[in-house]
């Protein structure tokens, strides 16, 4: 990671931290075996200040004070608020719309109100909080000409497929823009979520390597992992970590269990198969060892595929991970 | 930005990552779980030496028609284990390292197995490779752990076999390959092949099941118990 230079005048100002990551994808063993790596964006595409919330106007939208913005200035390209202070930090939207002042966005299931909420499937916006705008990655943003394997459909091209939560989506170059399997739409413009990870398909006979750049996240961020159900949530921060010290285990509702079909579940793609692990209670362990796994590693720039066979909805769903640095 | 900084080079067709990967465990905390076929005394199947590979026969493996409705039907088939044809692949964190048609209780000693026990984290099955032989040809085929009570099966006189409707194959074309199937024994659900036979509830995790020789080697032994018994009454007709 790299920190810009702060500067020093009279008063302290300081710079935007910002980073990069080096993430070497495999190459193919063969032309019938590709490579395959699990990838995760730890930083952002940049940071646009936004300022105070002025009020919430509806279920999915709010206003913020003073804004002045030019009409869906930050729908031409795709972009996120993120809360930035207050009790809901760490919270990320993806903005569909905007007035000058007033950003209407998806909420993905929660409600935005500004009283106390009454159900866990409510977010309490408040005047006291703030927020910024994200430039979202994109496909397009993020792989740029020649560094992924073209093809004219996905069963020849790299791929990058991204988990919408139910099912496996699939998208390649053809050389000219990004394209979904089974789809004539350009996908250039597809909006890559800080807390999502991409699976990438590697059919080269050459490794891939992939350098991370942006913008350091300086705050806690929240990635919701509800229940029934599986999300392939990224690590969020540019470090490494542990299962035990990531605290999945610790959210409200989670299965612990005496084996993984039993239990919430969390897999790790180790570069050529994927790893279960589950909570028995008191330890991670690894599903087929009886050894205490409290410490795998969950490497930054990677994800963990999560399944929950236990319900959870909501707030209660929503991990917060504080910031493991100084930025 | 991410940046490539690999040259694209030619792209080979290709269609799927054709692979799976199968954790077992005997679950238990690492208690002994498994038994031979008295059921009043707990002796634990063996685990062989503290080496890998050398413990009672386990097998992975399937009927070849087996369902949810019917976890035991058709024929055996191994995956793992005396007999299957998956002879190539190490199983991951064996010593000595082993091969996958090797596999048995007490397996494998870095994950914690010992006598009654056995944990192997990471068997992947790659279709078309040495370890991808004899595959389930269905998802709705439930996978079966076979146990003997002896190191090889020719030396076994009893056997067991559990499944669990929530162990079945899974799709193996797919990109990213399916997630692993988990077996456990401390998942709900088991079913033993001794109860489904109509033995005693008591008999699971106990092997029970009289093993049967193979129908050519039975064929033999009858050929041969024919053989003799038509000597005995030809000595002793021509006897005293």
């Amino acid at each position: 990671m790299v920190t810009a230079a702060s500067l020093q005048a009279q008063t302290t100002a300081s710079t935007v931290p910002v980073g990069y990551l080096a993430i070497t994808v495999p190459a193919a063993a063969s032309a019938t075996s590709p490579s395959n790596a699990a990838v995760s964006v730890p930083f952002y595409a940049g940071l646009i200040p936004a300022g105070s919330i002025k009020s919430v106007d509806s279920a999915s939208s709010f206003s913020i004070e003073g804004a002045n913005w030019v009409v869906n200035q930050f729908t031409a390209a795709p972009h996120f608020v993120r809360i930035k202070s207050g009790a809901q930090t760490g919270r990320l939207f993806l903005i569909t719309a905007h007035t000058a002042n007033q950003l209407t966005v998806e909420t993905r299931g929660y409600t935005l109100v500004s009283g106390a909420p009454a159900t866990t499937g409510q977010i309490q916006l408040q005047t006291t909080d703030t927020a910024e705008i994200i430039p979202a990655h994109t496909l397009g943003t993020l792989f740029g000409a020649g560094a992924i394997g073209t093809g004219a459909s996905a069963a020849v091209a790299d791929n990058v497929i991204i988990w919408d939560g139910s099912q496996w989506v699939v998208y390649f170059h053809d050389g000219t823009s990004w394209l979904k399997s089974g789809s004539f739409v350009s996908q250039n413009d597809a909006p890559v979520r800080p807390d999502t990870t991409m699976f990438i398909v590697r059919r080269a006979l050459t490794p891939l390597d992939l350098v991370l750049i942006g913008t350091v996240p300086s705050g806690l961020e929240r990635t919701d992992i509800p229940g029934p159900g599986s999300v392939f949530a990224s690590r969020r921060f540019p470090v490494d970590t542990t299962l035990g010290a990531l605290g999945l285990h610790s959210l409200p509702g989670w299965a612990a269990g005496s084996s993984a079909s039993a239990a919430d579940e969390v897999d790790l793609w180790n570069g050529s198969t994927w790893e279960s692990f589950y909570y028995n209670g008191s330890n991670w362990k690894k599903a087929g060892s009886f050894v205490n796994a409290d410490s795998q590693p969950v490497a930054a720039g990677t994800g963990l595929f999560i399944t929950r066979r236990s319900s959870a909805t909501g707030t209660t769903a929503t991990l917060a991970q504080p910031l493991p640095y100084i930025p | 930005m991410l940046v490539g900084l690999a040259a694209l080079l030619a792209i080979a067709p290709r269609v799927t990552a054709a692979m799976i990967t199968v954790n077992m465990d005997s679950g238990h905390s690492g208690s002994p779980a498994v038994f031979d076929q008295n059921v009043l005394l707990q002796n634990a199947l063996s685990g062989g030496t503290n080496q890998d590979g050398n413990g009672c026969v386990l097998q992975l493996g399937y009927y070849s028609q087996a369902t949810t409705a019917n976890n035991f039907l058709g024929n055996w088939v191994p995956l793992t284990g005396e007999g299957s044809a998956n002879n190539g692949g190490i199983v991951p964190g064996s010593s000595p390292a082993k091969t996958y048609d090797k596999t048995s209780v007490g397996d494998v000693t870095v994950n914690g197995a010992a006598n009654g026990t056995f944990a192997s984290s990471g068997l992947t099955f790659v279709s078309g490779s040495a370890t991808g032989r004899s595959l389930p040809a269905s998802t709705t085929i439930p996978l079966a752990i076979r146990l003997y009570n002896a190191s090889t099966i020719a030396s076994s006189t009893f056997y067991n076999v559990v499944s669990d409707d929530l162990w079945l194959w899974k799709d193996i074309n797919s990109d990213p390959p399916p997630l692993p199937i988990n077996i456990s024994l401390n998942d709900p659900g088991l079913e033993w092949l001794s109860i489904a036979s109509g033995q005693a509830a008591n008999t699971a995790f106990h092997t029970t099941m009289l093993t049967v020789p193979e129908p050519g080697i039975s064929g033999l032994l009858l050929a041969g118990l024919v053989g003799i018994v038509a000597r005995r009454r030809r000595v002793g007709k021509g006897g005293r």
